[in-house]
């Protein structure tokens, strides 16, 4: 049913490749199923919380409530503060379903009245709290300076007094009543409403999209109020859920020391306070009030869970993520010589949902050689490798195929056997080494950890070795380095660290996903230089995993280029850059800015990578291609001897790297 | 210097004066720096990340700043959006220094220039639709009914190159391409005369980057804005840029036409910038990286 629209824009993207009209430049096959998929943002808030059936059944003890609450006098069958003494401490009957209290009063009546006190006292006070702490909040964290200490100062002292003396002062002061010791309960948790409002806004301050904003000139109430307030909301949603539950604790136990209430409102805690002297004859009167409190608070603390899920826009399940692709697992074998280190072999891995993420992944990577894998971010490069460390992310599993180091098979190992290898005998490089380390221990104590995993050394030896290898790979004055926290490290020194953690155990494969990406130009060309060399000289094999073809070009032998889960090419890197074979290889080649695009538009691929449950039949590159014929749209494309999947190899001439 | 940077001028709410002979932009001795709080000594702690920049920017054109992160790129970019502290130097945006602004900016500079951010995921706000980002950054510099709105809107978004679809959904639901031009779209809603690019590109693959570089080129020559055109690939840099400046360590070692500093360049830091710059080209990459292992051995 997807098929058909899709179909209508294959045609309109394949003549537009070289094209440059902005229009036309991103109508990619997903457009079709986007242009379907989802329905205005309310309704998907809707959608989600009716999904969470624990935060419907919150909701529907909230709405019991707020009807009790409203509808007492309607609803309760008697007066609950008529004492009725001939009737007094029944049990439950057909008059009273709840039986009556020491004076005779209907407890069901009581229990009912007694839900729009709670409801009252804990709204009055979280209302309270949540105008001024989030005003108060909003302005300390976006003034910032003087504003802000002061702010905090006067939020520390507050803090310190408890809610429940406060409300017993006020009420000193201001006179009995439930409302002013509400008004105490919520001038303490305005404090904690602040706290959290200006921690978010403090985050938020520094997000672009603030500075953007202020770019644009917008005002900064408008900021505050519309940019940066509902970023607040979620951590807000599940705080005043709890306070509301705290406000309605405060308010039983205040009705139960006899301060709160006055004699005329009826609530559960002086509920319980009336039933001490009779709870062993008659239990039902101190658990029933009990019951309503317990549940009541007990399902504002979920619900606020429930709200603040329901409301992210991020939590909307991934459009079509229920249907299953299709695609049948055809395995094309590539003849790998026998000296191969790693053979990967018709490899296939499917999502929890059966799609496939990667189909029939076949490649070798000789001994002392460096193979890149290249392409497009999506096109299933992080998760081959993922699958050869066995580091598939939950959900994710191998569905066929097999990945051997030299002759031992790592599909489907676990446990110890898969720590013998990871670690051990492959190693593996980061892209981003500030998040590859662990900011709290000294990069020594990593390193010498991660040494002693897979070796009997002793402390002081795995020491000296961890200096070994920061010389190894660069890193100047190594004892005296190996007591720095990751932070002390610039970038490029950090990801020589990460390196020199990889090669502890003397790895035969060293995988290396993004290596450079998150480095500079010039760090980034020591950093491959280091590759190359440490590769030499240690006798590995190195896999590198990059969208730069640039970096392929600097430092590889072999590539694959990896195009919707599939290798489309592999051939080395001179052949495949100076002649491709696959459209794609000539596409990606001809994206990148180079000294002969002066002025001229560069040559783009229109449209995206499809996700994963929606590959396109037939050659799956054929909705970007702009060779693409009827045939290619139909039928499987088996891999050739290069490994190319292409059905018109033979007959295309490709253009090269410039 | 001419004033007709948007298809319709009538209604801009407030014509800027056509000024006088000149750049659209110079920057002249700009230095900026940073307050870092207090040592425990209580001598106020700076730090320098802009030191003595000058360049100028004519309309229509790009002028495009290579430099490493830390080479104080970002913060000229800032500067010129009043967004970080001008500490020395000037900024003249049409004839006018931005100086005497005060603390409030004026509507007409926010108007006239805009940012493109490097990240769309954070530059975008996660909460709100794209329909709800353009129209604040349209309808602040032009009230229209919600109607007309709605038709600006949709037509931002087709310069762009994304469907009407597009604006009941949040950031996160499209692609990094498509953010960018989401951003480029707010950018432009306000009709702005000069853009700053921050890295517009960094985050995005190779056939999106040439994607969103061909639109910036396009509208460029559609509407004759100007682009401080800010990353760290020289490569880059030169296909978009008219003019080129390197920054090392805050200052500009060098400047001048695009051509000329990418053939020819004179700073050590140029050519080592260059040398380091990968191509896709293996042939041309193993020349480069000889070079490159010749610079860093007299390094």
């Amino acid at each position: 049913m997807t098929d058909q629209p899709r179909e209508g824009t294959l045609q309109s993207t394949a003549v537009l490749t070289e094209q440059t009209d902005p229009a036309g430049i991103e109508p990619g096959d997903g457009a079709a199923a986007e242009a379907a998929a989802g329905p205005r943002a309310k309704a998907r808030t809707l959608r989600r919380m009716l999904r969470q059936p624990v935060t419907l059944f919150c909701l529907a003890m909230l709405l019991l409530q707020v009807v009790l609450a409203l509808g007492a006098p309607l609803i309760a069958p008697y007066d609950p503060a008529a004492p009725n003494v001939a009737n007094k401490l029944q049990g439950p009957s057909g008059d009273h379903w709840l039986g009556t209290d020491d004076l005779g009063r209907d407890t069901l009546s009581r229990i009912i009245y007694g839900t729009r006190t709670a409801l009252l006292a804990s709204t009055e006070s979280v209302a309270i709290g949540l105008v001024l702490g989030v005003g108060l909040g909003l302005f300390v964290g976006y003034r910032g300076g003087w504003w802000d200490r002061i702010g905090m100062r006067i939020a520390d002292v507050m803090q310190s007094i408890p809610a429940l003396l406060l409300a017993l002062a006020l009420v000193a002061v201001l006179g009995s009543g439930l409302g002013n010791a509400m008004l105490a309960v919520g001038l303490i948790f305005a404090v904690s409403f602040m706290r959290i409002t200006r921690a978010v806004v403090l985050a938020e301050r520094e997000k672009l999209y603030v500075d953007a904003a202020r770019v644009l000139g917008l005002r900064s109430s408008g900021i505050m109020l519309r940019q940066v307030l509902p970023n607040v909301s979620p951590p807000l949603i599940v705080q005043a859920s709890i306070a509301l539950g705290t406000a309605l604790l405060i308010e039983a136990t205040l009705s139960f020391l006899g301060v709160g209430i006055d004699a005329t409102q009826v609530s559960w805690g002086a509920m319980l306070d009336a039933s001490r002297q009779h709870v062993s004859e008659h239990p039902l009167l101190a658990i029933l009030p009990g019951a309503a409190i317990t549940l009541s608070v007990l399902a504002f603390n979920l619900l606020g869970d429930g709200l603040r899920d329901a409301g992210s826009p991020r939590s909307a399940p991934r459009a079509g993520s229920g249907k299953k692709a299709k695609l049948p697992i055809v395995s094309t074998p590539v003849p790998s010589p026998d000296d191969a280190l790693l053979r990967v072999d018709g490899l296939t891995v499917t999502d929890r949902n059966g799609a496939q993420l990667i189909s029939d992944v076949s490649f070798h990577i000789k001994r002392g050689e460096t193979f890149g894998v290249v392409g497009e971010s999506g096109c299933g490069k992080s998760i081959t490798a993922a699958a050869i460390l066995g580091l598939l992310p939950k959900g994710v599993t191998i569905a066929g195929g097999s990945i051997r180091l030299e002759d031992s098979e790592l599909a489907g190992l676990s446990g110890e056997a898969l720590r013998q290898v990871r670690g051990k005998r492959i190693g593996m490089v980061f892209q981003d080494p500030g998040s590859a380390l662990s900011p709290v221990h000294t990069v020594g104590r990593q390193l010498t950890d991660a040494i002693r995993a897979h070796s009997g050394l002793s402390k002081a030896e795995a020491h000296d070795r961890a200096a070994e290898l920061l010389t190894l790979v660069g890193v100047p004055n190594p004892q005296e380095r190996l007591k720095d926290y990751p932070h002390q490290f610039s970038g490029g020194m950090a990801q020589r660290v990460v390196i020199a953690g990889a090669l502890a155990c003397d790895p035969e494969l060293l995988i290396a996903d993004e290596p450079t990406t998150a480095l500079d130009v010039t760090i980034q060309a020591q950093v491959l230089d280091l590759l190359a060399s440490l590769r030499e000289r240690l006798q590995m094999s190195l896999l590198i995993i990059t969208h730069d073809l640039g970096v392929v070009a600097d430092s590889c032998d072999r590539v694959a280029v990896m195009y919707a889960g599939q290798i489309v090419e592999q051939r080395s890197v001179e052949d495949a850059f100076a002649e491709p074979k696959h459209p794609y290889t000539e596409a990606l080649l001809a994206a990148v800015p180079h000294s002969e695009t002066d002025g001229e538009p560069l040559a783009t691929i229109p449209g995206r990578v499809p996700p994963a449950w929606a590959w396109p039949q037939g050659c799956r590159f054929n909705p970007r291609c702009p060779y693409a014929t009827d045939d290619c749209r139909t039928g499987t494309v088996p891999a050739d001897a290069d490994g190319v999947r292409c059905l018109r190899v033979t007959e295309l001439q490709l253009a090269g790297a410039r | 210097m001419s004033t007709d940077i948007t298809p319709d001028t009538e209604q801009s709410s407030e014509p800027s004066e056509p000024s006088k002979d000149g750049p659209l932009l110079s920057v002249e001795n700009l230095s900026v720096q940073y307050q870092l709080g207090r040592g425990m000594t209580g001598r106020a702690k700076t730090l320098t990340a802009v030191r003595d920049v000058s360049f100028s920017i004519e309309t229509g054109r790009t002028l495009g700043l290579v430099g490493e992160s830390g080479s104080g790129k970002s913060s000229i970019g800032r500067a010129i959006l009043r967004l970080a502290p001008v500490s020395g130097g000037r900024i003249v945006f049409d004839g006018q220094d931005t100086a005497t602004f005060g603390k409030r900016t004026p509507l007409s500079f926010n108007r006239d220039v805009q940012v493109v951010f490097q990240d769309p995921m954070s530059s975008l706000n996660p909460r709100q639709t794209i329909a709800t980002t353009i129209g604040q950054a349209i309808t602040r510099h032009r009230p229209l009914s919600g109607l007309e709105r709605d038709r600006e809107i949709e037509q931002a978004l087709d310069r762009v190159g994304l469907s009407g679809y597009h604006a009941d959904r949040y950031p996160h639901e499209l692609s990094g391409g498509q953010r960018q031009r989401v951003a480029i779209a707010r950018a432009l809603a306000p009709r702005p005369r000069l853009i700053v690019c921050d890295e517009p590109v960094s985050a995005l693959d190779v056939s999106t980057q040439s994607q969103v570089i061909n639109l910036l080129m396009e509208l460029q020559r559609e509407l004759s804005v100007s682009y401080l055109f800010i990353a760290h690939d020289l490569e880059v840099v030169r296909h978009i840029s008219d003019d080129i400046g390197v920054l090392y360590l805050g200052q500009m070692v060098e400047a001048g036409p695009a051509d000329q500093v990418y053939r020819t360049p004179a700073h050590s830091y140029t050519q080592r910038l260059l040398a380091s710059t990968l191509v896709a080209n293996p042939a041309r990459q193993a020349a480069r990286t000889a070079e490159r292992r010749a610079l860093g051995a007299d390094a």
